[in-house]
């Protein structure tokens, strides 16, 4: 888990570009959207596909999205029990 | 309607936001020169510009400086002329469709990937809800929307513009370039320069556009007609109108390049370098040419 965690925080940093910032400035436990990172709706896109791409989760039901991206430890979680990688 | 140069500032392979490339420009060596950046974090926030690309970066910091020198906040237009738009974006959406098979897309390299998000980003940044418009015609892009704020100015319409040329050249366009025989025996180079532009005479006006002219396909007797009737209408001979040296062998070529050409004219006339009246020609592949006419404030 510790490895995935440290993981999906690069692949963040990458996909959304954010400069200066390093893994260990990330709390996985934060919350990614308004406060924590502080990520928007286009961001929200972004971190699908990158489930997608890198796990080969594909998001059916909208209505999970808001628990499962909570923060970096629940996508994590949510990898963990669904990927087929 | 006087239309006056207020402020300009460049980003390109000479030093940025800067005229240190009057007394000391930077020789180019390679076909193709990416530009110098510029310290973009005084501009922006790291929010705000993760998700830019550089030449939208170049574009905001350039019409900034203008704005911050002019006092300008909130010009009545905002212009900009484009011959490739945010190429290097487009490159990379592309490529992504190609690798992934046209599925999981970034929707971030698609937003930025199209031409009017320049201007666009441009008027977000200085919360400008003023007109707003993107000309992209290749080699007179950038003419095209000088003309576009000029013939705004002549119409009453606006006071004030902010005019910009913005350009990218990334390795795998301009290697498809030069296969192609479209780039031959040149640098290519990158574009940003804005511009602001007002109707009132100012102790720092740089310069006055005194006129801006398109031509589509002229012949050389059509060429010379044009340059006679706008010198006699403007009642300046057309032997006062001088042309001077281009500035490409220092800031490279672009599609947008004429933007240079005018920058540097206006830094010279401001500083007594050039004589009075200044006539910049562009002609672009044969087809089409503009006529800046400028004089000294």
């Amino acid at each position: 888990m510790e490895q995935l965690i440290l993981d999906l925080k690069k692949q963040i940093i990458e996909v959304l570009n954010l400069e200066d910032i390093t893994p260990e400035d990330i709390d996985e436990n934060a919350p990614l959207f308004v406060e924590g990172l502080g990520l928007d709706s286009i961001d929200a896109l972004e971190l699908i596909v990158l489930m997608e791409k890198q796990y080969g989760i594909k998001l059916e039901d909208p209505g999970k999205s808001k628990d499962i991206f909570r923060s970096i430890a629940t996508m994590a979680e949510y990898i963990q029990a669904n990927s087929s990688r | 309607m006087p239309v006056y140069i207020q402020s300009a500032a460049q980003i390109s392979v000479q030093n940025p936001l800067c005229d240190d490339w009057l007394i000391d420009p930077i020789a180019l060596h390679l076909p193709l020169q990416r530009a110098i950046e510029a310290d973009y974090k005084r501009f922006l926030d790291p929010i705000a510009s993760r998700r830019m690309g550089r030449i939208l970066k170049r574009a905001i910091a350039t019409a900034v400086t203008v704005v911050e020198n002019s006092g300008i906040e909130q010009p009545d237009a905002i212009l900009v002329g484009t011959g490739l738009g945010c190429i290097e974006n487009t490159e990379k959406f592309l490529l992504a469709m190609l690798q992934d098979g046209e599925t999981l897309l970034s929707p971030t390299y698609f937003i930025n990937s199209t031409h009017n998000t320049i201007s666009s980003h441009i008027a977000i940044h200085l919360a400008c809800h003023a007109y707003n418009s993107t000309y992209v015609h290749l080699g007179i892009s950038f003419e095209s929307a000088l003309l576009d704020a000029f013939m705004q100015f002549q119409l009453g319409r606006i006071r004030s513009a902010l005019v910009g040329a913005h350009d990218e050249m990334v390795p795998l366009y301009f290697s498809l370039l030069e296969k192609a025989g479209f780039w031959e025996g040149k640098t290519a180079a990158e574009t940003a320069v804005s511009f602001m532009l007002s109707d009132e005479k100012k102790e720092n006006s740089m310069a006055e556009i005194k006129e801006v002219v398109l031509l589509h396909r002229p012949s050389e007797e059509r060429l010379m007609q044009a340059i006679e009737q706008t010198a006699s209408r403007l009642g300046i001979p057309k032997e006062k109108w001088i042309i001077p040296p281009s500035v490409k062998p220092i800031f490279g070529e672009s599609f947008t390049n004429q933007a240079f050409e005018l920058y540097a004219a206006a830094v010279k006339l401001q500083r007594g370098l050039l004589d009075d009246y200044v006539l910049l020609v562009n002609n672009y592949k044969g087809t089409e040419t503009s006529l800046l006419f400028l004089s000294k404030c």
